[in-house]
């Protein structure tokens, strides 16, 4: 076998039994690898309605034939399971070096079953598969369970998943950290490792894997390292990483700020720009294979914050815990990310939920008396500090900012729902997207919520010609940001793009939903490089769509229909307040038109969003229409 | 003089690059403990490549115990620090001598292998995307600015 490793490690952790399995070539063929098999092995094994936190729920860690060849960007991990902060399909990626570790192992993906009684680890060792006492790490950080395990096994060059307190503490959107600064942060896959009380997996791999045509890789993957580094991002991304977004998003006109209550207007962006966060930073680091290296280590030389010092901080949580926060001073966002990574939280959720509730905080929803005394006003990063390290703790007003701010806002009632932006749970990125109709459609249809790297148009930041966008999607104003005609084919294109680069297990910064000229085509002709399997283009379009439909069968199963696929929040509600967008909103007209359009691309029923039988048939989705049928979701 | 590896930590982001490409080159397959350079953190937290020098004075040589047919000998007309499994006893202490961690071990075999400079066209090099390993005339070696010590 060629790319694949070949083998599945199915670990229960209820009864101890650890199993290892063949790897079915039609899962391998039909899925690929990373996000594609882990959610065909959800929609299969993780039976409907069962409890995120309880035993009967799975944790799958995927990775792919690319993973782990030094292709550029094949440093990921895929991590799905059920979502305990959106109660659908909850799933993650992240960098550095796990990925391959665990894949030189022998393994292309880990099952975790069941739950422990008490908390442990599981210990890989190529075939050595142990499940170990973690009592003497449960309550520690991240970088303190590192160093103990480390230590323990004797090896600092084993690669650990980790959680951290937060994730011990079932914080709902608590994250799995594969590295130092690298997480799986988004829909809490370490809060559902907390609940399984599984303090982390470490990996040592010596066992390697063979590719179906080394010469042809190795030229294909030297031709994309040239492709990346000549395209239109690599200069800036290389040096600033995501952090640019920012003030990119702010001469745009498109920044948000206090809970998105204002856009466009704040006085402050530049503390968050490249010459200001550069001062902060020491060095660029890369995840395993990257010549991006867009991560960052980085130590605060001056002010109350001197001397915190810490690993790759980004967009994200730079745009949640700052400006969404209203909070000016970086380098307590940077101290925040240290939080993050350590804790095992999610930066950008956190930083979401705090935002929501600053906002019912000003609004009286909430009061002083509810927050153990704590003012949550905007710009306070010490009362953010203390707020976020109480939702860590889930202590007094953090137990409930705990559990997210959809489901917080729910028990809080007295209108608070009202000032919560989300799609299916999922929190909607620090940037207007009233301003992004196709970026709007991208986070309603995505199956785990509100979500950029699911499919988000980037081409809408910077719209192409229209003759071009006629060609390219079909319509002349499929890339125009404003408009609300062509975004089924646009947004299919771009999810697409996504869908592949997760079962790839490449980073989305190394194609062309990032500007870099490497397309479907390109990517099937190295996973025939790699595996000896066709995929020629016309079998990606298929691969990409199994694994939508797949996904959207699951989210389906759980009861998911058309009505739940829009925003929630100020970005529904409301105008956009201030800027070059001032006045443009985000119709429910216009929404379920783009709706109409896309289902009808994908092959999804207008009036249920279901995928049709026709669809999932001509998918080789037999089994999955027939569940369906069985539950009279589809006819 | 034949050209030389020049590495600078300082441009190593630990990407990993050089280990695979390496690995590919000499065992066809992708698997770091096959590669004869790997990526270690150094004294200033820099990531360091650690891969031969090619020594003109190779201390691996020097401490290797073998009397006749030496596995370790530098190639004075090319410069490469060879080893040749032939002779060798497995005693490890040209592992212990390197100041570079370049002579590595097989884990599954407890052989002992190193860089062989790919005859004279390191892979590494030509894969390295950030600069961190570099394959220079020696001639030059003394031009190329900020030879980082790091």
């Amino acid at each position: 076998m060629y790319g694949w490793a070949g083998t599945l490690l199915r670990v229960n952790l209820s009864d101890g039994k650890i199993q290892k399995e063949e790897h079915p070539e039609a899962l391998r063929h039909q899925f690929l690898g990373g996000r594609g098999v882990n959610s065909r092995l959800l929609f299969s094994e993780v039976e409907p309605g069962i409890d995120p936190l309880g035993p009967k729920n799975k944790l799958f860690f995927g990775a792919s034939p690319l993973t782990g060849t030094g292709l550029v960007t094949s440093g990921r991990i895929h991590v799905t399971a059920k979502s305990p902060l959106t109660g659908i399909l909850g799933d993650s990626n992240a960098g550095g070096h796990f990925g391959p570790e665990m894949k030189w192992a022998g393994y292309d993906h880990i099952i975790i079953e069941g739950a422990a009684e008490k908390p442990v680890y599981l210990w890989i060792d190529d075939d050595h598969v142990e499940i170990r006492d973690a009592g003497h790490v449960w309550g520690k950080v991240v970088s303190e369970t590192y160093a103990a395990l480390w230590d323990e096994l004797g090896d600092p060059r084993i690669r650990i998943a980790a959680i951290g307190p937060g994730g011990e503490n079932l914080v709902r959107f608590a994250s799995l950290m594969t590295d130092y600064g690298n997480a799986c942060g988004k829909t809490g896959m370490g809060t559902v490792m907390g609940a399984k009380n599984l303090k982390a997996v470490a990996v040592r791999g010596t066992k390697g894997f063979h590719v179906a045509d080394p010469g042809r890789f190795k030229g294909i993957a030297r031709d994309w390292v040239t492709k990346i580094k000549s395209g239109p991002t690599y200069e800036g991304f290389s040096k600033v990483g995501t952090m640019s977004y920012l003030t990119g998003y702010h001469s745009q006109g498109r920044s948000v700020a206090r809970n998105a209550q204002v856009t466009a207007d704040i006085d402050y962006i530049d503390n968050y720009g490249a010459k200001s966060m550069m001062k902060h930073m020491t060095r660029s680091v890369a995840c395993f294979g990257c010549p991006i290296h867009c991560k960052h280590e980085f130590k605060v030389k001056k002010g109350p914050y001197a001397g915190e010092h810490g690993h790759g901080t980004e967009f994200c949580i730079m745009s949640a815990h700052g400006p969404a926060c209203g909070n000016p001073d970086e380098a307590a966002v940077l101290k925040i990310n240290n939080i993050c990574n350590e804790y095992g939280i999610c930066g950008d959720t956190s930083g979401i939920t705090l935002a929501a509730a600053f906002e019912w905080y000003e609004r009286g929803i909430i009061t002083k008396e509810d927050t153990d005394g704590i003012p949550l006003e905007w710009g306070n990063s010490e009362a953010q500090i203390e707020m976020l390290m109480k939702t860590i703790g889930r202590e007094g007003f953090g137990d409930l900012l705990a559990d997210g701010c959809a489901i917080a806002a729910e028990k809080i009632g007295k209108g608070a729902e009202k000032y919560i932006n989300h799609t299916k749970g999922g929190d909607i990125d620090a940037v207007d997207i009233r301003t992004l109709k196709g970026c709007a459609l991208s986070d309603a249809v995505s199956s785990r919520g509100g979500d950029p790297q699911r499919g988000w148009p980037g081409v809408e930041f910077y719209p192409i010609r229209p003759e071009k966008s006629k060609k390219l999607f079909g319509s002349e104003h499929a890339t125009d940001p404003r408009s609300y005609e062509g975004k089924g084919p646009l947004v299919d294109y771009y999810a697409s793009l996504c869908t592949m680069c997760d079962a790839l297990g490449i980073c989305k910064f190394s194609c062309g939903w990032f500007a870099t000229p490497i397309y479907l085509k390109e990517m099937g002709e190295l996973a025939t490089a790699a595996t000896g399997v066709d995929f020629s283009e016309k079998k990606v379009r298929e691969l990409v769509a199994r694994i939508n439909n797949v996904e959207r069968a699951y989210l389906v199963r759980e009861g998911i229909t058309r009505k739940d696929d829009t925003l929630h929040g100020r970005a529904v509600e409301e105008p956009v307040p201030s800027g070059p967008y001032k006045g443009e909103r985000l119709t429910q007209e216009g929404m379920d038109k783009m709706l109409d359009d896309y289902y009808s691309v994908v092959g999804w029923d207008r009036k249920t969003g279901a995928p049709t039988r026709k669809t999932l048939e001509g998918l080789g989705l037999q089994d999955v229409a027939d569940e369906l049928a069985g539950m009279g979701k589809i006819p | 003089m034949p050209k030389k590896l020049l590495c600078k930590p300082a441009l190593c982001v630990n990407c990993r690059t050089c280990e695979m490409a390496c690995s590919l080159e000499k065992s066809g397959m992708f698997n770091p403990v096959k590669a004869r350079v790997w990526i270690q953190k150094n004294k200033k937290g820099l990531d360091a490549p650690m891969i031969c020098r090619h020594c003109l004075k190779p201390p691996c040589a020097e401490a290797c115990p073998v009397e006749e047919g030496k596995p370790i000998a530098r190639d004075k007309e090319t410069g490469i620090v060879r080893f040749s499994s032939k002779n060798c006893i497995g005693c490890y202490e040209c592992v212990g001598a390197c100041p570079f961690g370049a002579m590595r071990i097989d884990p599954h075999t407890g052989q002992v292998f190193k860089c062989d400079l790919c005859d004279g066209d390191p892979e590494c090099a030509k894969w390295c995307p950030t600069g961190a390993i570099q394959f220079v005339d020696t001639k030059a070696f003394g031009t190329v600015s900020s030879i980082d010590k790091g």
